[in-house]
């Protein structure tokens, strides 16, 4: 849950509980007060009228709330506090009165005196006051919790902006990044952090790119100087048959850590964005160039190429890249394919689709576009062109599937 | 011919200097930028193979004091692969060719040649070997005057062999020579077999000697000495 409701839910229990606890609080004294000052009230009244008695010997009579009535003998001559109801006429209702009686002898004479106060004033009264100060909880209530919106969706207006740039943001892309300022102590804390953080790891993975592009370079010098002695020493015409096989053996090998480091240097440049991608690119074009270089390879494996490819299809990228994309899957189609095997291509504007005829794979089918994840046991493949696809594609935000069914491995490359 | 080899890579330098030196050529060597713009200012040369990787400043940089300087000489620049920048930028600067690291011998024999008949015939010459006449111009070959008919793959298959003849040539690069750059990735040059076979009965037929020796596992050779 947002952190507004959960801090709202607490303060608005918080403060119900107080202010249900106060105005019951409340409730009970002015009662209590309100009933303090009636008993002495009464007294009071009680005193003045067994004075007026005792002087004048004139009997009070003010229904209902003085009432005198001489009596033969003295039955309570403690005070009796009570309540009663009596009928008011003028209101034509039943009102409420507190009573106080006493039965007292006064020059000889016994009499009950009873005084009365009416209810109704002191509850209005009561009643009133309460439901003003229940009035101005409520409001009290009601402006924390609007208050509390608005200030907070201000507040944390910031952080939503720069939750937003911080989703957005990318270890590869090329400006640090820019978070917005606060004025709250809390968030620019969180900012400096968050920009210490991603600068840290934009230079550590630029660094780690430069270190595989400048390795993968460097490699290709003493790669050249083995190749062009090996080329040299197999002009040799003393060589014998067993030291010109490990002559070849070193040539192949050498051929594929060239290979190798080609793919590395290839895949780190991708990384480092060094390709533009603005280039209007004939897809057809590039895939039946492609086709007519592997020609002969087809034919080396009696492989049958079937084809449908629509002319004229121009899509947004690279030419270089789209190349090596296409190259690297026929190259694939044909290395992972069985003797007298098929291969089809299929080209229209939204995608292309190569399949070949081949054995099982061996590898998890979301792992085979992982670098050195090999399908095959074959061993001369070195195992980088499909993540140079994937790379590709991903740069080019082409969606690329795999599938194998009735012994055909699918790639599907959607623009 | 004279040949000037900027190269800073000592082991480098070393083999394309015995190579060409072995074809009786005459090199010279620069090893960085200094040594190079002096050489290029003092003497003419007809080819020039520049690395422009050198240690104190960009090859490509030498370009304009070549073709001031040097007249009819042909520039082949020496970059990493897919560096597709330095190749546009040398090409544009005149560079006329340009091959990448790592490289077969024999293809840069084969683009030294390429260029010189350029430069210096202007494309009009003939290549003989033996009974075998090249006529780089018209791209035609023929034996002991007989039109010998050819695909395009198959001339410049016979056209490689004769510019690197008594040497062995590797299976790959004359996979790399006929079909380029994507052919780095293939593990299996036996294809090639169906080019050369076929070159080989298209001489035969016309009556010609077959100078194609297989050496082992190694490649071929070209050759008409035993």
């Amino acid at each position: 849950m947002k952190l507004l409701k959960k801090t709202n839910r607490y303060y608005l229990l918080f403060t119900s509980i107080i202010l249900t606890l106060a105005s019951t609080l409340l409730f009970i004294t002015l009662n209590f007060v309100s009933e303090q000052q009636d008993e002495l009230n009464l007294h009071t009244r009680q005193e003045q009228v067994i004075n007026q008695i005792r002087k004048n010997g004139t009997n009070p009579y003010l229904p209902p709330y003085i009432e005198v009535k001489e009596i033969p003998k003295l039955i309570n001559s403690e005070n009796r506090l009570g309540e009663t109801h009596i009928y008011n006429p003028i209101e034509n209702e039943k009102e409420e009165y507190t009573e106080l009686i006493i039965d007292k002898k006064i020059k000889d004479k016994n009499y009950r005196i009873i005084i009365r106060n009416s209810h109704v004033d002191a509850d209005d009264y009561v009643f009133s006051i309460l439901v003003i100060i229940l009035i101005l909880f409520g409001l009290m209530l009601g402006g924390l919790a609007i208050i509390n919106s608005l200030i907070s969706s201000k507040v944390w207006s910031v952080f939503y902006v720069n939750l937003a740039k911080i989703q957005k943001f990318s270890i590869n892309q090329k400006e640090p990044i820019k978070l917005d300022d606060s004025n709250i102590l809390e968030f620019t804390e969180l900012n400096k952090a968050i920009e210490k953080l991603t600068n840290t790891t934009q230079s550590e993975f630029k660094a780690l790119k430069e270190f595989t592009e400048n390795a993968s370079h460097e490699m290709q010098t003493p790669l050249a100087i083995v190749q062009l002695n090996t080329e040299n020493l197999i002009q040799d015409v003393t060589l014998n048959e067993s030291q010109s096989k490990m002559l070849e053996k070193i040539g192949n090998a050498t051929n594929r850590m060239s290979s190798l480091t080609q793919g590395l240097l290839l895949l780190a440049k991708i990384d480092n964005q060094q390709f533009g991608i603005d280039e209007q690119v004939n897809v057809s074009d590039t895939v039946n160039t492609q086709i007519t270089f592997y020609n002969d390879l087809f034919d080396s494996k009696k492989l049958t190429f079937t084809s449908n490819i629509e002319s004229n299809i121009f899509i947004k990228g690279n030419h270089l890249l789209c190349q090596i994309l296409f190259s690297n899957l026929l190259n694939n189609a044909i290395k992972h394919n069985i003797n007298k095997g098929k291969i089809t291509v299929i080209l229209t504007p939204k995608m292309f689709k190569i399949s070949n005829t081949g054995t099982e794979p061996k590898v998890k089918t979301n792992q085979l576009f992982d670098r050195f994840k090999k399908s095959s046991s074959l061993n001369n493949s070195v195992g980088l062109g499909l993540s140079i696809v994937k790379k590709i594609s991903i740069y080019f935000d082409w969606r690329i599937s795999y599938l194998y069914e009735k012994g055909e491995h699918s790639i599907c490359v959607f623009f | 011919m004279k040949l000037l080899i900027i190269e800073d890579e000592p082991d480098l330098l070393e083999s394309i200097v015995r190579y060409f030196e072995n074809a009786k050529h005459i090199c010279e060597h620069a090893k960085n930028y200094i040594i190079a713009e002096d050489k290029i200012a003092g003497f003419d040369y007809d080819i020039i193979i520049l690395d422009i990787t050198l240690p104190d400043g960009n090859g490509l940089n030498l370009l304009p004091s070549i073709k001031e300087s040097q007249t009819d000489c042909g520039v082949i620049i020496v970059s990493a692969k897919n560096a597709l920048d330095d190749k546009i930028a040398g090409l544009d600067l005149g560079a006329d060719d340009y091959i990448t690291k790592p490289f077969h011998l024999a293809e840069l024999n084969s683009r030294i040649n390429a260029l010189l008949r350029r430069n210096q015939f202007k494309g009009d010459n003939t290549l003989v070997f033996n009974e075998i006449e090249l006529n780089i111009k018209t791209q035609e070959a023929s034996i002991n005057k007989k039109l010998l008919v050819l695909t395009q793959k198959e001339y410049a298959l016979l056209l490689y062999f004769i510019t690197n003849k008594h040497r062995v040539i590797t299976k790959q690069s004359i996979a790399e020579h006929l079909w380029g750059d994507y052919m780095d990735m293939a593990d299996n040059f036996d294809f090639i077999y169906t080019h050369i076979r076929n070159l080989r009965k298209k001489i035969h037929e016309l009556d010609g000697e077959d100078y194609l020796k297989t050496v082992y596992g190694l490649g071929y050779k070209y050759t008409d000495h035993n």
